[in-house]
């Protein structure tokens, strides 16, 4: 790239007028409040009375509770199986919905919506909803296990009786049940994503690997795939972060249980802070979940890093 | 490209499925709002309606001030909205296409802001907005009055600019490609020029995804408009809905008839701006 | 920058400024008193709104009453927020585990001087009075009572040969065996519906002689055996009577009680037990029977009530007051608790109540609750023992722990968050 002395200045200028805005209000709605977080954290602070410096207690009491596989480490494992859970398979169909609503099929509109649909109905309402599909004795879920004990009764002869489950009721189910209501809400954001990425590809790419006779799969190979990595990349570690603080569904739908199969940190941090009053030891909590995050994205955006373009 | 893979009438196949599936809390929401109560709690469950209830969707907007709450959340989200497109393209161009020192560590810094659950920053912020000096009956040393507590800017001014947008831009930007702007710079156009007049139209997708998505979220917004209002003049819809839900009873028809009305402007603006994902009208449009 | 986008921009902070300029709008001459509601419905908010704010109002010019209904579910955000940063509501409903927190870190106001000279005291139920006590200072005023008791099927009991609700623990689990009716592995009908909840578990504890931690509020005394037996008794009704599944037989919000859609047979349950009988089953009404929950050793009603506090904010402490005894009248106090079909924590409004009298039923709860109610101790940690209680039940009853372990690790926890008051002091 060219680059002269006298737009080198001009370019310095203009960053420093197009980020002052911006940075101005971050400075004092952000950064201020996560400073303010930080040395929180290493404060006993109930809110009333005044924070009080007690050095890195918080973070040793974390450590502890790690140590001896206390509510917070639960609430790390579980927050791991929620990511793990939800986010290879979320950008994986979200991918696949977008690349098939990029084919400029007739309808195309109407599906879009309809997958965006979940993204725009409030978490609380559509926790609300889902909670009635996962209910024991009233659930869609288990109404639809009825109909298929009996189907399968009237195939095989016999009563085959599927038991109704007890869904975010049950420890080995409610976890999973989270996952499968997260991935239906979160899958129209990504693909919007996506579609948005797709759009910056240039059609002449593909008419020029058509011509050489390119099969669609090395079509995708060689310049959807690259082209939309840094597209992929943001989803990633917008994804990795989103799923880092995953809270509303699990606040309103099992708060945490049942024998604490679904809590996870923000949910800890949330109760630390509002619940017992302790501020300081929900911020170190925040920390210590802000290190790890920080950790998997720079990871990320490594591993997603490559040809001429750089992500971060 | 997939076309050319399937038959069109296969993906048909499979995006019906799948959009039934999406589709089904919402039938069964819409379903919900128009039964009366006593009908609700069935099971095997039922999901035409025996007696269409029109009347829960008077009824929950007579519950409570809805008219007032909509406008709230109209100029809450607006304003969010405009002010997100603006500053964080504005910031994210300077990240993505301009050179100047401290750049990548600026940037590190704001997206590290985005690894701190907002749990941990709401009180302070909370504080720092009722010591707003000047306003809500505040003295110059923020002290007497509400501050900004109670008022649009309270709720605004927080969301104003978020690391998000600034991400999700600078991203886009940076796959844009550099002939157009490089040209444009030698025939003297202005940094400013570049990012109005080349970044910005190319950039619709990008745009119309951050603003549909900052719309939707402002909307939906919860915690925050709850926690700093505390008048029923200033309240937003979301906060509105609470008055269905309560620890013993949910009137689980007004809720969902609420929940239905309080989505419908949300999918307006995503079908307005979801045309910018249409094949042709960005990039592939001018170069194609 | 180009001509248009600067433009644009100006406008824009024009806005900004315009905006920040309304919000400093409105000074005001007259008195606003806060009141801030978590039990509530649509009756309630007019109640509230149609009569009994006018009316103080009336009573009281120049004083205007903002009153924000806030839902349990986030009272302790908006609670915590409002008082870090000194705009808490002046009167605020609160439930029956606050006291000792919100004394403790001086979020509610001692009002003892107050009841003094009030001299109503006397009227209110002993168990409803002491959820808002704490060492010894008064800190508020009960609103509404919710006493749990035992709600049975008289014509199941029956015809399982018990002529009288069972006393003890081992005639439930033998009604409730003897009631059980399961197809499979499915309940079609559970002899005793229990929630998994660290409430049930601290009634078993008290009935068998036991405590959570001692008077001073130092020491845990959950690994004692009487607390053990009670866990175990507990799981036992999940895992050696089977009379309920593990998973208890849970309800989405709303959704038709499990005993009103007689799918149990007895349930541990406050008056909403019968409020959802007479809403969906009102046929079942006569077959109903409300009882004592069954002893070990002594008899107890736990009795869970929501009260009104003032905040130490409050500017106008006077009139916050005078709100909160003007909401207290018996007849106010009937009416507001009609709504919600609670109880009336004092007896003059118990004994003025239509809505009691139209419900003879409930005075079966209230001459429990008066003979053997019983509230929760007041400690400043209660958010937290709460919750690890929880965790405790809910690993026995799930049994990745014995009741023993999970309530002897349970109990190490509990004396080091006690002795971290304590030594902070």
């Amino acid at each position: 790239m060219g680059r002269t002395t006298p737009i080198a200045k001009s370019q310095v200028r203009t960053a420093s007028v197009f980020l002052t805005p911006g940075l101005a209000l971050f400075f004092l709605f952000v950064l201020i409040p996560v400073v303010a977080a930080f040395y929180l954290s290493f404060c006993r602070y109930d809110i009333i009375h005044s924070p009080r410096w007690i050095g890195a207690d918080n973070y040793a009491r974390i450590a502890e509770d790690i140590g001896n596989r206390g509510v917070f480490y639960l609430s790390l494992r579980n927050t791991a199986q929620y990511a793990i859970g939800t986010i290879p398979i979320g950008m994986a169909l979200a991918l696949g919905l977008a690349l098939l609503l990029n084919a400029g099929l007739r309808g195309v509109t109407l599906y879009r919506t309809t997958y965006y649909l979940p993204v725009v109905t409030s978490l609380v309402a559509v926790s609300l909803v889902w909670m009635w599909i996962y209910d024991p004795n009233y659930g869609l879920l288990n109404y639809a296990l009825e109909l298929l004990s009996r189907g399968l009764s009237f195939v095989a002869g016999r009563e085959v009786l599927i038991a109704p489950q007890t869904w975010l009721a049950d420890p080995g189910q409610a976890m999973p049940a989270i996952i499968a209501m997260s991935i239906w809400r979160g899958l129209g954001y990504n693909m919007v994503i996506y579609l948005a990425g797709l759009q910056g590809i240039p059609d002449h790419l593909y008419e020029a690997a058509i011509i050489d006779g390119a099969t669609p799969w090395q079509r995708f190979r060689s310049i959807t795939w690259p082209l939309l990595k840094p597209t992929t990349a943001f989803i990633l570690v917008v994804s990795v972060i989103g799923a880092s603080q995953v809270f509303a569904q699990v606040y309103v739908m099992t708060n945490g249980g049942p024998n604490n199969a679904t809590t996870v940190i923000v949910h800890q941090i949330f109760q630390n802070a509002f619940s017992f009053m302790k501020m300081g030891y929900a911020s170190a909590m925040a920390f210590v979940l802000f290190g790890i995050i920080f950790v998997m994205s720079l990871i990320n955006l490594r591993l997603l890093r490559g040809g001429e373009v750089e992500y971060v | 490209m997939m076309r050319r893979i399937v038959k069109p009438s296969v993906l048909h196949v499979v995006l019906a499925v799948g959009a039934f599936t999406m589709i089904l809390p919402f039938l069964w929401m819409i379903s919900t709002s128009l039964k009366p109560e006593s009908e609700i709690f069935r099971f095997p469950p039922v999901w035409i309606p025996g007696e269409w209830r029109w009347d829960n969707y008077r009824e929950a907007m007579q519950a409570a001030p809805f008219g007032r709450y909509f406008i709230n959340t109209i100029i809450y989200a607006g304003a969010v909205t405009v002010s997100n497109l603006l500053f964080c393209s504005m910031a994210a161009y300077a990240f993505a296409r301009l050179q100047f020192r401290g750049r990548n560590v600026l940037f590190v810094l704001v997206l590290g802001t985005m690894m701190i659950p907002a749990q941990v920053t709401m009180v302070p912020v909370f504080i720092m907005l009722r010591h707003w000096p000047l306003v809500g009956g505040n003295d110059i040393l923020g002290a007497g009055g509400h501050g900004l507590l109670n008022s649009y800017p309270g709720l605004v001014l927080p969301m104003a600019v978020g690391a998000f947008g600034i991400f999700l831009l600078r991203q886009f930007f940076m796959t844009l490609p550099r002939e157009l702007e490089d040209a444009a710079r030698i025939d003297g156009c202005s940094e400013a020029g570049i990012y109005w007049r080349i970044i910005l139209p190319l950039s619709k997708p990008a745009l119309a995804t951050l603003g549909i998505f900052t719309f939707t979220a402002a909307w939906n917004e919860f915690l925050w408009p709850l926690l700093i209002m505390s008048k029923d003049s200033m309240k937003t819809l979301q906060v509105g809905l609470q008055v269905f839900q309560t620890q013993y009873t949910t009137s689980w028809d007004l809720l969902m008839a609420g929940t239905v009305v309080v989505t419908i402007p949300v999918l307006l603006i995503f079908l307005a701006g979801q045309r910018y994902f249409t094949r042709g009208i960005a990039l592939s449009g001018m170069k194609g | 920058m180009s001509h248009r986008s600067g433009k644009l921009l100006l406008w824009f902070l024009l806005g900004l400024v315009a905006l920040v300029l309304c919000g400093c709008a409105g000074s005001e001459k007259h008195v606003e008193l806060e009141l801030w509601i978590a039990d509530f419905n649509q009756d309630t908010r007019d109640l509230i709104d149609g009569e009994l704010v006018p009316r103080f109002e009336a009573a009281h010019p120049g004083v205007e009453v903002n009153t924000q209904y806030i839902s349990w579910t986030h009272l302790d955000e908006k609670l915590t927020i409002s008082f870090a940063g000194g705009v808490a509501p002046d009167v605020f409903q609160v439930g029956a585990e606050y006291v000792g927190g919100l004394a403790y870190r001086g979020m509610a106001a001692p009002l003892d001087d107050y009841i003094a000279e009030w001299g109503q005291a006397d009227d209110y139920y002993p168990a409803s009075w002491n959820t808002c006590v704490y060492q010894g200072r008064v800190y508020g005023l009960p609103y509404l009572s919710a006493p749990r008791v035992l709600i049975y099927r008289k014509d199941l009991l029956s015809a399982a040969g018990f002529d009288n609700p069972p006393e003890t623990w081992e005639e439930l689990a033998e009604a409730a065996r003897r009631m059980t009716v399961k197809r499979g592995p499915v309940f079609e009908m559970a002899g005793m519906n229990v929630a998994v909840s660290w409430q049930v578990f601290v009634e078993f504890l008290w009935e068998n002689g036991g405590r959570i931690f001692n008077d001073e509020g130092t020491r845990s005394l959950l690994d004692s055996p009487e607390a053990a037996e009670a866990l175990q008794f507990y799981v036992d009704l999940y895992h050696r009577y089977e009379v309920c599944p593990t998973a208890g037989m849970p309800q989405a919000g709303g959704a038709i009680p499990v005993f009103a859609s007689q799918r149990a047979a007895m349930e541990i349950n406050n008056q909403f037990g019968l409020y959802n009988v007479r809403k969906y089953a009102p046929e079942l009404l006569p077959k109903v029977g409300i009882a004592p929950t069954p002893l070990r050793k002594r008899r107890v009603v736990s009795v869970y009530t929501d009260w009104l506090a003032m905040s130490p904010q409050s500017k106008h402490k006077e009139l916050a007051w005078k709100l909160m005894t003007f909401l207290m009248e018996p007849a106010n106090l009937a009416a507001y608790n009609a709504t919600l079909f609670f109880i009336p924590p004092r007896r003059s409004a118990v004994a003025g109540a239509e809505f009691m009298q139209q419900n003879p039923e409930l005075q079966e709860f209230v001459a429990l609750m008066d003979r053997y109610g019983r509230s929760l101790p007041a400690i400043p940690e209660w958010f937290e023992i709460r919750t690890g209680l929880q965790r405790a039940v809910e690993s026995a009853i799930y049994q990745t722990k014995t009741p023993e372990d999970a309530l002897r690790g349970y109990s190490r926890e509990l004396d080091a968050l006690l002795a971290e008051r304590v030594g902070s002091e």
